[in-house]
């Protein structure tokens, strides 16, 4: 039987494996560090991290629905210098990819950030938050258009040296426009779908569930929705695309890796049951040895005509 | 903090609206303080996909294993779901998770307040603390038939008070306002798990007597271990705090507590 070699080439990254679990669920990858040891997944991405510090929304943040949980944290983090002076020191990575999530309210604050974590060697990418639904300024504004999405984009490739991953929202229709403005644009991949804008009613309060009001619907609610979208942008575009949204089984994943996506991320399933990110690894390898493929390109975009092997982005790598 | 199946060795139903769930465990009741809890899943319903955020009652070593004991009040389908549970069934714990209650810094007397399910956390923490400390046990709750475990609370060394809401077992009213009537006497550090209205007025207590408080609070909460940061509370000092990590429990006087 063939040697299974789940290693995974992003062409801007090599992962040992296509499973990283998704910003905002793994904290800075400490918290889960029990549960979830760093040297067993691909890599991890970062709660989304500004400028500043940001206290986030105020409770209730979290309700659950049908399959899935709405969200509105509204990008509680300790800041760019806290994570770089504090927190990344102490982590021991293990070897597996830190990709971190950049947020901001203004273009400016973006180019700032990116421009901070250039001296951290220990930082492999930047997935770029154009998609977060919920904070008042910044966010999903400059991931429904691809024009704002392109000049943020072009304005924080040009400090950083580090691959740039634009991490993109569902909740527009020009969804695959924003993904060709982010390629055209110099990013490395895409990575999407961030959360689905919903909401929830207590009956007990007759009010909003969320404080907030609405928050982001995460969970295998939405995994048709996000499969569908990854499939047509791995389409579309030539960059590598990074799948997400309700995956919780290996067969989730494969689907999305079938589709198109040429790695996933993992984020609810992690907070159901810590030991998905490991399950979901052993379902891909235990769905290879089934169909007798050795390595991940056999399968990769098999379900999508449209999919072909991303082009190399090495040559913007140092 | 490990994951852990546990063996569901009984459950059964409290009155109307609570249950006690027992489960043996090999691992996780080897390091459990009070005001810990853990993180567990509703089993056979994948659709309801956030684990419950549970204290236990009591946990007992039992032939090199542990048997927890946890009262849950049934609020919605989750919980509506674990009243169905049968013995010989397993339920996925993550835990032991949080910080626990502290014992009282000036060794001097402990006033235990519980109220609801509530009655969890303090119950374990007046077993710690009942043969070393001067303790009361305040306990209040609808009627008689929501006060569980009275027998085992009286039998514990130290006072114990108990209050209903409609008069039907121990004094009629108020725990809190039982507890105030007390204060002239003694000046103990203050313990409370139970309903946000209660844990207000014990805050509100030790602020005007200058009397240490240690509250344990709930909230909605997502993956239990400070990582996803939903079970935020509001901090004096500015900001948020999470529930599961930096509590759930805080000294009275460090967090907000809005009624909602």
């Amino acid at each position: 039987m063939a040697e299974i070699d789940l290693t995974t080439d992003l062409g801007f990254m090599m992962l040992r494996n296509p499973v990283l679990t998704a910003s905002g669920t793994f904290g800075y990858g400490e918290e889960y560090a029990d549960l979830v040891p760093l040297d067993t997944i691909g890599g991890f991405v970062s709660k989304g991290t500004t400028l500043e510090p940001r206290a986030g929304n105020p409770p209730p943040r979290i309700w659950e629905t049908p399959s899935g949980i709405l969200n509105s944290i509204g990008l509680q983090n300790p800041g760019v210098d806290h994570f770089l002076e504090e927190i990344l020191p102490r982590l021991d990575l293990k070897g597996t990819r830190l990709v971190v999530n950049v947020a901001g309210a203004r273009p400016e604050d973006y180019v700032e950030v990116a421009r901070r974590l250039e001296q951290a060697e220990a930082v492999d990418a930047l997935e770029i938050n154009i998609s977060c639904p919920n904070v008042a300024h910044g966010g999903i504004a400059y991931g429904i258009d691809p024009t704002s999405a392109s000049a943020l984009l072009v304005e924080v490739i040009a400090v950083s040296s580090k691959p740039i991953i634009a991490k993109l929202t569902p909740n527009t229709a020009n969804y695959v426009d924003v993904a060709l403005a982010s390629q055209e644009a110099g990013c490395h991949g895409v990575s999407l779908t961030n959360t689905f804008v919903g909401m929830a009613i207590d009956l007990r309060t007759e009010r909003p569930a969320l404080a907030n009001l609405s928050g982001g619907l995460s969970g295998p609610a939405i995994r048709p929705l996000s499969l569908h979208q990854v499939y047509k942008v791995a389409a579309a575009v030539k960059i590598p695309v990074i799948g997400m949204g309700g995956i919780t089984t290996g067969s989730d994943a494969v689907e999305f890796l079938l589709a198109g996506a040429d790695a996933i991320q993992v984020g609810t399933a992690v907070m159901s049951n810590p030991r998905a990110p490991a399950r979901i690894l052993e379902g891909i390898r235990n769905y290879m040895v089934e169909k007798g493929y050795s390595s991940l390109s056999d399968f990769i975009g098999k379900a999508n005509p449209g999919y072909g092997r991303p082009q190399s982005t090495a040559h913007r790598l140092p | 903090m490990i994951t852990e199946d546990a063996r569901i060795i009984g459950n059964r139903s409290l009155g109307e609206r609570y249950g006690l769930l027992s489960l043996r465990l090999k691992e996780m009741g080897r390091s459990f303080g009070p005001g810990q809890f853990v993180q567990m899943e509703i089993p056979g319903r994948p659709d309801l996909i956030m684990r419950r955020p549970m204290s236990p009652l009591r946990i007992v070593e039992e032939d090199g294993e542990f048997r927890m004991d946890v009262l849950y009040l049934v609020v919605g389908e989750g919980t509506r779901h674990l009243t169905g549970l049968r013995e010989g069934g397993t339920i996925n714990l993550l835990g032991p998770l949080g910080r626990s209650f502290a014992p009282p810094a000036d060794h001097g007397p402990a006033f235990l307040v519980a109220g609801g399910t509530g009655l969890g956390p303090i119950y374990m923490l007046a077993q710690e603390l009942c043969e070393s400390h001067d303790v009361t046990f305040f306990y209040g709750a609808r009627n008689a038939a929501e006060l569980f475990c009275r027998d085992d609370i009286q039998a514990f060394r130290g006072r114990t008070v108990f209050c209903t809401d409609d008069g039907s077992f121990g004094r009629k009213g108020v725990v809190t306002e039982v507890l105030k009537r007390q204060l002239s006497r003694i000046r103990p550090t203050l313990y409370a798990c139970g309903p946000k209205g209660m844990l207000a007025a014990v805050q509100e207590l030790s602020r005007d007597q200058d009397l240490a408080a240690q509250v344990s609070l709930e909230e909605r909460m997502g993956c239990g271990v400070g990582a996803c940061l939903s079970c935020a509370v509001e901090s004096t000092g500015g900001g948020y705090m999470m529930v599961c990590k930096d509590g759930p429990v805080f000294q009275a006087g460090d967090v907000v507590l809005t009624n909602g």
